[in-house]
């Protein structure tokens, strides 16, 4: 295991793509922050104090700068690049076969989905924090106030609302350890694909081409629920996020993967 | 030798990716269900002509005025739209320089020649991409009984500027809808192919000098940004409905889009002769592999 994770967060790929998540963060941050110093100048009339909050302005809820929307649009790419591919890789070098040997197969298999989870779980979430650091050091953690709700972009009844008015950290808690959920799943995805597929850039694509494709059902056949991880798990909804949503797709994505894990093991000679 | 290598590429880059054309038409067939579901709420779908589902599909979204009470949303469904065939297109010069590329590029005796084949192959196969697109909506108009006519009609319009132009959130004159004819003119359908081409050429030259993935990331960078800035040299603008000066004033005019891409075109595929010729190209394919 110890090994397996090591090869996810040495590569120059993670640290490339680690890189890339990070500025983009930075400049969600740095939009913000310059932005409440243009402000500055109609503080006499209305402070609005509800709003200056960490809790408005980190990148989940950052709705105002094309940042946000940019990074969890590429989330599913960039979790997919430190240890999506190991396996493929491993398989075509026949590196697998001489650790099969070595080791016992369902361990040996285990130990490089939970490097693929953590490490894509990592890379994502990691500049988010970052984010909210960097947020912190210009905005307070205020409690969001409900008299400014339309600032805010939660809508009433969606993904643990009551929670961001009542206990905002536990709320930023959770929505972290969302963001953290999708991205090592889209790592698992990616690995269990490896199984069933030759062509790297199918593997390392799609979860990103499934979440577009879920958008697009949203679009065509009118779902008043936001369906794509893409759009929920940042800023840029545009209908309710509901939580057995993001809870039933996370557990459809797992089913999905374990089923292409049996399915691929089931073929493979070794 | 020229038009061997370029002959290659499109049998095997084009004509035997039968893959890439199922997911292209399966694409096609969800926009026109997207217009049909779309158009169906406020009228009649045999009212609608041909163009109404370009029109629909490439509306993209209305300019961003940041600090205005107006969320950035950012347009998910034009960017699938327009990501997939870069995408497309990411994969097969590389590929090809691990595989027979590799003894082409060293029988044909020239860098330049295979390059510039991989050039021409990348406009063709956006070509191909959209040229599929244009197909299967005008099959989809014949199916379902709506004319085949090339002007956007007075529902299509109003459907699309509806959904999410608020003119109250602009400064008076700045980004006000003027008249429309129905008319947008034949580059319409040929922004997108010159516009997609110069992304494709780009991305073709990271992706030889790093990887494909990071190709795609520099085009969606490209993309993401232009829905959120108004402005002529970020070249999503033109492939935007939303952005165009037949629409809007202050809109990106799509003449002028599509030469700055031509000349963008001719410039880059220089810059990348010049990087090609001494970069040791099959090294680096070869680390990330």
């Amino acid at each position: 295991m110890r090994i397996e994770l090591r090869k996810a967060f040495s590569g120059w790929k993670f640290v490339v793509t680690f890189l890339i998540l990070c500025i983009i963060s930075a400049g969600s941050a740095l939009y913000v922050i310059t932005g409440s110093f243009r402000d500055v100048f109609h503080a006499g009339e209305n402070p609005m104090l509800g709003v200056t909050s960490v809790y408005k302005y980190w990148m989940g809820n950052d709705w105002d700068s094309w940042f946000s929307s940019l990074y969890f649009f590429l989330f599913p790419i960039a979790a997919v690049m430190p240890a999506g591919l190991s396996l493929y890789k491993e398989k075509k070098t026949n590196y697998t076969a001489q650790m099969l040997i070595r080791e016992n197969k369902n361990v040996y298999y285990l130990h490089k989905y939970l490097a693929a989870f953590i490490s894509g779980g990592v890379i994502v979430c990691l500049p988010v924090i970052l984010n909210i650091m960097v947020v912190a050091s210009r905005f307070p953690f205020r409690t969001p106030d409900l008299n400014y709700d339309i600032y805010y972009k939660i809508q009433p009844f969606s993904f643990a609302s009551g929670l961001f008015y009542t206990r905002p950290w536990l709320y930023l808690i959770l929505r972290l350890a969302v963001i953290f959920l999708y991205a090592g799943l889209c790592a698992v995805l990616s690995t269990s694909v490896s199984f069933i597929c030759r062509n790297r850039y199918i593997i390392v694509f799609t979860p990103q081409i499934l979440f577009m494709a879920v958008n697009f059902c949203n679009m065509a056949f009118q779902i008043p629920y936001e369906l794509s991880p893409i759009k929920f798990l940042g800023a840029g909804n545009t209908y309710i996020v509901a939580s057995s949503v993001v809870f039933g797709e996370a557990a459809l994505l797992i089913a999905v993967s374990l089923a292409l894990f049996v399915f691929g093991r089931k073929r493979d000679v070794l | 030798m020229f038009c061997k290598i370029l002959g290659y590429d499109i049998k095997r880059g084009i004509l035997n990716s039968y893959k890439g054309h199922i997911l292209t038409v399966l694409l096609s067939i969800f926009i026109c269900i997207s217009f049909a579901c779309e158009y169906t709420r406020f009228y009649e779908l045999k009212s609608a002509h041909y163009l109404d589902i370009l029109f629909f599909a490439f509306a993209g979204s209305p300019k961003f005025v940041p600090g205005k009470d107006m969320p950035f949303v950012f347009p998910l469904f034009w960017a699938t739209i327009f990501l997939l065939p870069l995408y497309l297109s990411s994969y097969y010069p590389f590929y090809d320089l691990i595989g027979y590329g590799k003894t082409i590029l060293i029988q044909s005796g020239s860098r330049y020649k295979w390059w510039l084949s991989k050039t021409i192959w990348c406009i063709l196969r956006i070509a191909a991409y959209f040229l599929t697109i244009y197909l299967v909506a005008l099959v989809f108009c014949l199916v379902m009984g709506i004319p085949v006519k090339y002007s956007v009609t007075e529902n299509a319009h109003s459907m699309v500027i509806n959904s999410c132009y608020k003119a109250d959130v602009y400064a008076p004159g700045e980004y006000a809808l003027l008249g429309f004819n129905g008319q947008m003119g034949i580059l319409f359908l040929l922004a997108p192919v010159v516009v997609l081409s110069v992304l494709s050429i780009i991305q073709m030259t990271i992706s030889l000098l790093s990887t494909p993935v990071y190709g795609f990331l520099l085009s969606a960078v490209i993309l993401v940004s232009s829905t959120y800035y108004l402005h002529p040299l970020f070249i999503g603008n033109y492939l935007m409905v939303l952005r165009s000066d037949r629409l809007f004033s202050g809109g990106v005019n799509d003449v002028s889009g599509s030469a700055i891409s031509l000349i963008l075109i001719v410039l880059v595929t220089a810059v990348n002769l010049m990087i090609f010729k001494k970069y040791d190209i099959l090294a680096n394919v070869f680390k990330d592999e």
